[in-house]
């Protein structure tokens, strides 16, 4: 193993088809047209020196270093900024330039410092590379004159310092900020030698508006912006290729390692999904796979009122089928089952299921997807034939307007909102559905043309707004429909939507949203060019969640914003594998690739390979596990990678479910909320110990690669491999890559997958068969996998859950950027510098009323529970709105939260709960860093 | 099963089918719960119109007729 240095070619990659030729020193260089010299230099495998050049962004002509000489030209141009010509003839290397570039060189080493041999760039530094690389044998100047070593450090970031004094001015960081992230945190204060980099008001990193996506760390080519990983263990020697575990983004990272030690995080350029970018969670929040709380060795106990006991693996899974053996055979076979983990990989998903179903016995096997993304599943199911997003992420480059629909990517979806932004500044134009106003309706250089702020729980009646406005005024792409689309049920909707019920007018009593603004948004969706819809929980996490999606599928169809670059219908999904627990089988209803298990030629597939009879009624969902459990006839879970306990709602609810089983079994990495209540608990691996694969939001199938062994001894595959082999059912494998084989064998969309084939090509997108041998970057371009497209009629029905005179607010929940879901992972990070606590968002007016000051301690209640909390006064919230996150245990958010769920698949309604918020004295725990 | 829950969500996917003629709802109705729901569950449905079930919604009765 090797470490990976990715070659930089100074400015990013021409996407013209037409191509030059030209000479460079003395050799002919073929050339997209709108290449820099740099890069084509650089791609015919000619160095020219540079600093300010970096090919993640635009050339800027800075530094001085790059220059070169062209036949017929006056002067020393620079190559990042001159492109290629036809019959260009460029020389790099001449005395005069020489003479040049150490003369630049000689400039900047005056004011730097000369300790390369302690300074931690020493080894991996571009400014040393580059006096090397011109011959600096002396600075005429000396280095007495007027400098900045003694500039102040900012140390303040948890995850890297700024050295001002190596700053070479070089404004690199400066356009990382803005060009890769679109944050706008840092800026080039001053002029001539007082210039110098500040963040915000020149406040500190941390106090800044800095996100610490570590664009800037990476582009900095000194030892000025610096990981502390990398001060504290020096330059790592190898690299691992693998992939994030955080978000459904699935970004591709390099870890770059000193033995088993991770010593930092590289978001790598080839990564399909994120090209090369990265957030504050994947870049630095790895910290928690070696916490001093993981677990690593197997625990029982007889009720959960007893300490742990430490045991053996094999104690613990004998322990473990003991019980839920003993449990079917006085409850029945269908007493038990178990809960598949969005976090771990597709072969353990798979193996997971696998268990469930054959060596249970039965289909009580559901994923976490139950409570975020079912709904889309079923929705896109119905309409279009499957159930996954439609486009790639780099779709949204060819983008003219994006209508993003209860989803804060900014927060939620770092890497991918910075794109989103990035095409926003570049012209297209955003429409925002959300009751909150997020960072895409309003921030540095974003501007949404519509913020269409809804009450909770009306996107349907909003939805369908937008499609009566499409339908009679005539902004039907009826071509597209006639040709794609089933007309039968497209005539039976166009009446439908039509009535004026469904007007822009009607419906504004029940969104609160002015009629003229929907009528807007429609219009520039129908008609604005490449239109694509991106949404996320705030959709599905709704009693009409899957109403929602269907209803988004027909606006699609209907516009004829389906089946090419730029359009589409777009689950972000919020759980790095949530696409892959849904592809694997974690459904009750569904084996791998979405067939039912009430097929009779796919279930006999399976029986044949898995060589065991398989149950043909479907199970019960995970909140139909807790009711069942409440009611007796279920009494044994295994929950694998999930914190049910914290994240799903109605908390006491859940509580109640898990004390009443016999045996509940919890394979995670630490102790978590569920583990309270459970009788075994079986150590995980954390993602840096994983082989295996994820599957992202744009159905990118990504490979896992261990860069240390595992904690435990075991790979999880293997523990739930020994679980079904104690249950009465051999399952064994060599490896995960034989796992997905299997997989392949039996799911048609991933036939042509293997470890062999990802190692080779580096990533796939689903369906990756016959017909698509390498992959599927775009969904539905010539038909819908179900043939014509179904458009599904969307009826408004209001959520039962109100708010009343005792609890008059409604109160949505969600994500924040430096927190992930539970908190399970960051809150074990350097993160909690950001979120210590869980924050109740509400508007000024609505905190005036109730004496409520920035800050105050509040108490949160509904008709469920009550939690407390601390409060901040945002006009981001519409009046009557109030928003938390979930991430601390000890703020347990959903204690308020209802059972109400979507209709077709239970999805949970986290997104509307009626709450009154008041005044209190108790003080809410903070979490600091544990 | 808790009824309250059962006739709860019953009800919930007959106001989604509502908009379709009233056949194609019942059939709708009936293939979707057949197809997501556990069968203690549609035992619990079963049991509660065998009861009456004049909680439930008209169309979940048609789709689930009384057992004989």
């Amino acid at each position: 193993m090797t470490l990976i240095k990715e070659q930089d070619y100074g400015t990013p990659a021409s996407r013209s088809e037409k191509m030059v030729s030209l000479r460079i020193d003395g050799r002919t260089v073929t050339a997209r047209e709108g290449t820099s010299i740099m890069r084509a230099a650089a791609e015919a495998g000619i160095s020219i020196p540079k600093l300010c050049a970096t090919d993640s962004q635009n050339a800027y002509g800075s530094c001085r270093l790059c220059l070169v000489q062209v036949e017929g030209r006056r002067g020393t141009p620079a190559s990042c900024t001159t492109p290629v010509a036809d019959g260009m003839d460029v020389l790099t290397q001449t005395p005069r330039l020489a003479a040049l570039r150490k003369g630049v060189m000689e400039l900047y080493i005056s004011d730097h410092p000369l300790d390369c041999l302690t300074c931690a760039s020493n080894g991996d530094c571009e400014l040393q590379d580059m006096a090397g690389k011109v011959g600096l044998r002396e600075v005429r100047y000396g280095f007495d004159g007027a400098n900045h070593l003694k500039a102040e450090k900012d140390e303040s970031n948890p995850y890297f310092t700024f050295d001002p004094a190596k700053c070479i001015v070089c404004s690199r960081c400066v356009r990382a900020c803005q060009e890769t992230q679109g944050t706008f945190a840092l800026t080039l204060d001053g002029r001539g030698f007082a210039s110098k980099i500040a963040a915000g008001m020149d406040d500190g990193f941390l106090a800044s508006d800095c996100v610490s996506c570590g664009a800037c760390v990476q582009a900095c080519p000194t030892a000025t912006l610096m990981e502390k990983a990398v001060i504290d263990h020096g330059q790592p020697e190898h690299s691992v290729l693998t992939t994030c575990a955080y978000c459904g983004v699935g970004c591709s990272f390099k870890a770059d390692m000193q033995g088993e030690t991770v010593v930092r995080m590289v978001p790598w350029k080839d990564g399909g999904a994120n090209e090369g970018h990265s957030c504050v969670k994947g870049r630095f929040a790895w910290g928690y796979a070696t916490h001093s709380d993981r677990v690593t060795t197997p625990m029982i106990r007889d009720t959960i009122h007893e300490p742990w006991r430490k045991v053996s693996w094999d104690e613990a899974i004998g322990f473990a089928a003991t019980r839920l053996k003993a449990i079917q055979a006085q409850y029945g076979k269908n007493s038990i089952g178990g809960i598949t983990s969005s976090r771990c990989t597709n072969e353990e998903v798979f193996v997971v299921q696998k268990m469930i179903r054959a060596a249970f016995g039965n289909n009580n096997v559901d994923t976490c997807a139950r409570v975020c993304h079912s709904p889309t599943g079923y929705g896109l199911k119905q309409t279009f034939g499957t159930s996954a997003g439609t486009q790639d992420f780099r779709s949204v480059d060819q983008s003219d307007v994006l209508l993003v629909i209860g989803a804060n990517p900014t927060d939620a979806h770092p890497v991918f909102g910075s794109r989103m932004k990035k095409r926003i500044r570049a012209g297209a134009k955003v429409i925002v559905i959300d009751p909150r106003r997020t960072d895409l309706v309003e921030s540095p250089h974003i501007r949404a043309s519509h913020h269409l702020q809804l009450r909770p729980g009306t996107n349907v009646a909003i939805v369908n707004a937008l499609a009566h406005v499409i339908v009679t005024e005539g902004l039907v792409n009826r071509a597209f429909v006639e040709e794609r689309c089933d007309p039968t049920e497209f005539a039976r909707w166009e009446g439908f939507i039509a009535d004026p019920r469904h007007s822009p007018e009607a419906v504004e009593a029940i969104t609160g949203v002015p009629a003229a603004e929907v009528r807007g948004a429609a219009r520039l969706y129908a008609t604005g060019g490449n239109a694509a819809i991106y949404y996320g929980l705030g959709v599905t996490e709704h009693s009409q969640g899957s109403t929602m999606v269907m209803g988004m599928a027909n606006l699609a169809m209907a516009t004829g914003n389906i089946g090419r670059e730029g359009v589409g219908v777009n689950p972000l999904r919020g759980q790095n594998n949530v696409q892959g627990s849904c592809d694997m089988g974690s459904f009750p209803h569904e084996f791998s690739g979405y067939r039912h298990v009430s097929d009779d030629t796919v279930r006999a597939m399976f029986e044949v390979v898995w060589g065991t009879a398989l149950d043909p009624e479907p199970g019960l969902r995970i909140p139909n596990m807790f009711d069942a459990s409440i009611g007796g006839s279920f009494r044994g879970l295994y929950v694998h990678g999930e914190d049910i306990a914290q994240s799903d709602p109605n908390t006491n609810h859940v509580a109640a479910a898990l004390e009443a089983m016999e045996c509940v079994i919890v394979q995670d990495l630490f102790l978590n909320e569920t583990a309270n209540y459970a009788h075994v608990f079986l150590p995980g691996t954390s993602f840096l110990e994983k082989d295996g694969t994820f599957t992202n939001a744009e159905r990118r199938i990504n490979r896992v690669r261990p860069a240390m062994r595992s904690q435990t001894g075991k790979d999880e595959w293997e523990v739930t491999c020994d679980l079904a082999a104690a249950m009465g059912y051999p399952m064994r494998y060599d490896s995960a890559a034989e796992i997905m084989d299997e997989i392949a064998r039996l799911t048609p969309t991933f036939k042509g997958v293997s470890f062999e084939r990802l190692d080779r090509d580096g990533s796939l997108q689903w369906p990756v068969n016959d017909a698509a041998p390498n992959g599927t970057p775009l969904m539905h371009v010539d038909g819908f996998v179900r043939g014509k497209g179904r458009f599904m009629l969307t009826e408004y029905v209001a959520t039962e859950e109100r708010a009343s005179r005792f609890f008059p607010l409604l109160l949505t929940t969600g994500r924040i950027l430096s927190q992930y879901n539970v908190g399970t992972q960051t809150r074990r990070t350097g993160n909690v510098a950001w979120h210590p606590e869980d924050i109740l968002e509400i508007h000024p007016h609505d905190a005036e009323e109730r004496g409520i000051r920035d800050g105050d301690l509040v108490s949160l209640a509904s008709r469920k529970g009550a939690t407390g909390l601390r409060a901040m006064i945002s006009d981001r919230m519409p009046q009557g709105v109030v928003y938390t996150t979930f991430h601390h245990p000890v703020t347990g958010a959903n204690v308020v939260t209802t059972e109400n769920s979507d209709w077709a698949t239970n999805c949970p309604e986290y997104k509307v709960t009626a709450v009154q918020v008041t005044l209190s004295n108790q003080t809410p725990q903070v979490s600091a860093a544990e | 099963m808790d009824t309250a829950d059962l006739v709860r969500m019953a009800n919930q996917i007959a106001a989604y089918f509502r908009s379709y003629p009233e056949a194609e709802a019942v059939s709708e109705i009936s293939q979707h719960i057949k197809s997501f729901w556990d069968p203690r569950m549609r035992q619990g449905l079963d049991a509660l119109m065998a009861s009456g079930g004049e909680e439930l919604d008209p169309l979940v009765r048609r789709a689930f007729p009384p057992q004989d």
